[in-house]
């Protein structure tokens, strides 16, 4: 007896719902995103959820896109890179920070420490905390920047909570 | 319950999610799936029948006891972080949650899945140990409450049941808790050996548990008694000789392995090094509180 392996899905994926034929049941949300809704500014990179550079959010929280089964992830709202852009096309105070540290190099883990970052922000914006450097080397040590940036990196997420307060 | 193909279920209740693990012993629950996605790898197969927990909502919720606290099988590491509840009743956790891999994958990773994973490097089996835990577990029979020791234990022996965790209750710990753990480095990466330890003054009890030094997460029974006989309750002065004895006793009790991350000698060395440590911490600090 053969076993029946693909499903149907429906994402909500940046504020609009795709509907999904013939996905492997065991695709990652990563695989998805990028495969078969040709959002690739979410990045592949290590595959087991440890460098970040998938980071996507869902409801609000970052997470690992490659290491999130598709679909559990019904019924979500789920953003990316691509949503994050707002309809003026106008960079965010977070990505102005990133631009203004300059030694980013290759960009690769950018898009993932955007949704990272992002996600940080708003989390101490809710808990009405000010963000020390200590909390967003323990909130973006879930993602990887194998140029070594993370000074610029440190330094641009705390700058964007000092232009957001 | 929903079935999306042959391969995916998703349970709509605990009992569906018991009924169809009976139906297909073979099939593996997955809630926040991170250790699953993650022991596949790259290119790997992930061709299992898989019975999605997510929507299951007796996994979810942290709700205060009048021991302590009872936790939803579902809740995420990053809940337990931060959850107000938890952090009065149980700091041991909170701090044991912060030292879980990293914010993206607390966001997902389960308390139920950190457990019944069975991995000996997973963080929250010495934190649960040391405060006492307790797991119930739902079967086709009804429910039953198990010690989370005897819990660990009968799984690491491959009595694998088709019953399902459904919450873990913990008791509050008045006075000193303290974790602590030693990896290959300081950012986010597996535990080498992981220890919890509770010394509740009041009761005059002290938990010692040990992750990634015996099959499973265990508690150095024979450590405590030795530190419940010789500590000095009114007093609780630093006594060198009495720390150096817990924490030899501790490292006589594990029984660790060499693999990749460390040899069976280092791990026992770290235990006994980290006992001992935990110990002076927690009689310097007048047997309360503990490191945040």
């Amino acid at each position: 007896m053969t076993l029946t392996e693909k499903i149907d899905l429906t994402l909500n994926v940046n504020g609009e719902h795709r509907r999904l034929t013939d996905v492997w049941y065991f695709e990652s949300l990563l695989n998805v995103l990028r495969y078969h809704l040709g959002l690739t500014g979410t990045k592949y990179a290590c595959d087991t959820g440890q460098c970040g550079a998938c980071t996507v959010q869902i409801d609000g929280q970052a997470v690992n896109s490659c290491i999130e089964l598709a679909a559990a992830a019904e019924g979500t709202q789920i953003r990316t890179i691509e949503g994050y852009c707002s309809a003026e096309r106008k960079l965010s105070d977070l990505q102005e920070a990133l631009v203004a540290g300059r030694d980013l190099q290759c960009g690769y883990c950018i898009p993932g420490v955007i949704m990272s970052g992002d996600a940080l922000l708003a989390e101490y914006a809710d808990r009405d905390e000010r963000l020390t450097s200590d909390d967003v080397r323990l909130g973006m040590s879930g993602n990887q920047c194998r140029c070594t940036a993370y000074e610029k990196i440190v330094e641009a997420v705390l700058d964007a909570a000092g232009r957001t307060t | 319950m929903a079935q999306k193909c042959d391969r995916l279920i998703v349970a709509g209740s605990a009992a569906e999610a018991v009924a169809a693990k009976l139906e297909q012993p073979e099939a593996r629950f997955l809630s926040g799936g991170t250790s699953m996605f993650a022991d596949v790898g790259p290119a790997g197969d992930l061709r299992v029948t898989l019975i999605s927990l997510r929507k299951v909502p007796e996994l979810t919720g942290i709700t205060p006891t009048s021991e302590g606290m009872d936790i939803g099988a579902n809740t995420t590491a990053a809940e337990l972080l931060h959850n107000n509840d938890i952090l009065h009743a149980s700091p041991l956790l909170a701090r044991a949650s912060r030292s879980l891999a990293t914010r993206q994958i607390r966001n997902r990773a389960t308390v139920g899945g950190n457990i019944t994973t069975l991995r000996a490097d997973h963080t929250l089996a010495p934190a649960l140990l040391a405060c006492e835990a307790s797991v119930r577990v739902a079967t086709a029979s009804g429910e039953q409450q198990i010690a989370l020791s005897d819990y660990l234990q009968s799984m690491s022996a491959e009595q694998v049941s088709t019953g399902l965790v459904t919450a873990i209750s913990v008791k509050q710990v008045s006075g000193f808790t303290g974790f602590t753990r030693v990896g290959p480095r300081n950012g986010p990466c597996y535990s080498i050996v992981s220890m919890a330890v509770a010394v509740d003054q009041n009761q005059r009890k002290v938990r010692l548990a040990i992750g990634n030094a015996h099959r499973t997460a265990f508690r150095a029974t024979s450590a405590e008694s030795i530190a419940e006989q010789a500590i000095d309750w009114e007093a609780t002065q630093p006594d060198p000789k009495l720390c150096a004895a817990f924490g030899a006793e501790a490292a006589r009790e594990c029984d660790p392995v060499t693999d990749v991350a460390a040899s069976a000698d280092y791990r026992r060395h770290a235990v006994g090094v980290m006992a001992r440590r935990l110990l002076e911490e927690a009689l310097h600090a007048g047997l309360r509180g503990g490191r945040k």
